[in-house]
């Protein structure tokens, strides 16, 4: 048995969490939340996810039952990156002192790979083209030889910056995330305002969109022409077909018959109405995750460095940097 | 598929592109493809309209415009706007991504025979720049290696394609999709990356030089993107 605990604080998420043999033993998560019209700042959430960590650590031990880590556990993964430089450096800090003091070896883990792996465990989704949208991804993705590929991306912002910003400019609450309240007030939006349409291949341009809404957008509300919720309705109907369009370009590109969601916004219940839609015309099977595992989570990072170790990868002390850009398609999938 | 066309169409050839079921039929005695674009029920009644005849439009004029300018690309042989549909000429021969992966297995050969390929095919892109039209689907999955002849290279599906006021910047997102998607789908390939941008700037020279830069830019956009969350 390989029991593993994994730390993930790229972003406003901190979250601890221990796998055991693809079961999920504990995953408790602290989230930062950004005063209403401002985005979550480094510096800030560092501090946040210092004063959480530690606490989230002995919570997940607890829960999972582990009163004898050095003997109970066999290693501590961090993220390694892609994200925000202080508060990465804070998990991994935390996770170097405990590998140390518990004499385990320490296991580095690309942020998108956790989440990709994360949502093949849950899911039992088996060779998946990858819909990865979160605040600062938006890939497609599918395996071949040795690489998570990246079919489709963003040539500019991601969804969820996209979102987010959008959240801030009409001044709707941080709380619990901006996303989640966009979604609520997008099901009482009624009239489709028409919102630039990006597509490049299979890649798609979210920067007119915001640009658009914060002009005419917002003069479209000060007119009262249009209210608040249908913009959140027409734009929500528009960044999705996007999505769902160039992900459903990569399935016929790479002829795959299975697309899994992972990611923040991918707990969005219309995003997933309509890539079960888009799943059913083509006869594909669609797989998603609920909260828990879509949003930042601890137990994504340990289960990659699951695998990760099984296939005989882990480093040491003195090497486990973090990066602020590390490519999905950077990492060398030995493991599959 | 809509009954006023059952008798043209061969039930069993149906393929489902990404956006359109497409079909072998023959017309005017001419083997042919019939493609669809069928509405999409995910997306918003008011844009699923909007975007199916924009594509539809798109991808006559595309056609047109790369025909004009000596770039081969399916002739043209019925439109129905109502209903979205388009019948085409049949360009028989593999995909450029079936045919890319079939040359794997000749080793020697098949490097010179794929540089080939990517020459002409950058020199077809280059071509239809100069004229002002942007594809904006360039996958190997959207080119047609007539009787698997690379000389003889058809571009297919301009449905996003875009003409007009088309800026440097525009011509190297083209070549950057087409650049990303044959990472993506073919591995150990960059020899064919090289040699379209070859082909590309062998067309003329002047807008060979501003769309390197503008793509040499766009690479380090993508690289140097926050990857937040
Ligand atoms: N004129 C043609 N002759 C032969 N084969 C064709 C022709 N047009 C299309 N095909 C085949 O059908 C496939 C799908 O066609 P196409 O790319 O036009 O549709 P699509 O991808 O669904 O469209 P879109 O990208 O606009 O959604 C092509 O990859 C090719 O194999
Ligand atoms: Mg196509």
């Amino acid at each position: 048995m390989v029991c593993i605990l994994g730390i993930e604080g790229s972003a406003n998420k901190v979250g601890v969490g221990i796998i055991r043999d693809g079961e999920v033993l504990a995953n408790p998560r602290e989230t930062f939340i950004a005063p209403l019209g401002e985005g979550f700042r480094p510096s800030e959430t560092a501090q946040h996810h210092r004063q959480k960590i530690v606490q989230l650590v002995i919570k997940a031990l607890h829960e999972a039952g582990i009163q004898d880590p050095e003997k109970m556990l066999d290693g501590i993964a961090h993220t390694k990156g892609p994200g925000m430089n202080a508060p990465l450096q804070v998990c991994a800090v935390v996770a170097r002192t405990i590998a140390l003091s518990w004499n385990l070896p320490i296991i580095p883990v690309n942020h998108c790979i956790g989440h990709i792996e994360m949502g093949r465990l849950i899911t039992g989704a088996d060779n998946p083209v990858v819909l990865y949208v979160s605040g600062g991804n938006t890939q497609v993705i599918s395996y071949s030889a040795q690489k998570y590929r990246i079919f489709g991306e963003t040539i500019d912002l991601a969804v969820g910056n996209c979102l987010d910003r959008f959240a801030r400019t009409i001044r709707l609450s941080n709380d619990p995330s901006p996303g989640y309240n966009i979604e609520q007030a997008a099901k009482k939006g009624k009239k489709f305002l028409q919102i630039p349409y990006t597509i490049k291949g299979m890649d798609v341009s979210f920067s007119g969109i915001l640009a658009f809404i914060e002009s005419k957008g917002l003069e479209a509300l000060r007119n009262g022409l249009y209210t608040k919720e249908d913009l959140c309705f027409s734009l929500q109907e528009t960044i999705f077909s996007m999505l769902i369009e160039i992900t459903e370009r990569a399935m016929a590109h790479t002829g795959s018959k299975e697309l899994l969601l992972v990611g923040g916004v991918a707990c969005n219940l219309r995003l997933q109405e309509m890539a079960r839609i888009m799943c059913e015309e083509r006869r594909a099977k669609i797989f998603a995750t609920d909260e828990r595992f879509c949003i930042d989570n601890g137990a994504m990072i340990a289960q990659a460095a699951y695998l990760m170790f099984n296939a005989g990868l882990q480093s040491t002390v003195d090497k486990t940097t973090t990066t602020q850009r590390y490519r999905t398609d950077q990492v060398n999938v030995v493991w599959r | 598929m809509n009954t006023a066309y059952n008798s043209l169409l061969d039930p069993d050839s149906l393929r489902q592109g990404a956006e359109a079921k497409l079909y072998d039929c023959v017309y005017l005695g001419k083997p042919a493809i019939l493609k669809e674009r069928f509405s999409k029920k995910y997306r918003h009644e008011e844009l699923d309209k909007r975007l199916n005849f924009a594509r539809l439009r798109a991808e006559i004029r595309g056609i047109n415009k790369a025909q004009q300018v000596g770039v081969k690309a399916p002739a043209i042989y019925f439109v129905d706007t109502n209903r979205h549909i388009l019948i085409m000429e049949r360009v028989e021969g593999p995909t450029a991504k079936d045919w890319i992966e079939s040359q794997r297995q000749r080793a020697e050969e098949e490097f010179k025979v794929q540089a080939k390929f990517g020459e002409v095919l950058g020199g077809e892109i280059a071509k239809i720049h100069l004229s002002g039209l942007i594809h904006g689907d360039l996958t190997t999955s959207n080119m047609i290696v007539k009787n698997g002849d690379p000389g003889n290279l058809h571009l297919i599906d301009f449905g996003l394609a875009n003409s007009g006021k088309v800026i440097a910047e525009d011509k190297g997102v083209d070549l950057y999709v087409l650049e990303r998607a044959i990472q993506a789908t073919h591995i150990n390939c960059e020899h064919i990356v090289d040699a379209i941008l070859n082909g590309y700037k062998s067309v003329n020279a002047k807008q060979g030089e501003a769309v390197m830069a503008r793509l040499i830019a766009i690479r380090l956009r993508g690289r140097k993107r926050d990857m937040v969350g």
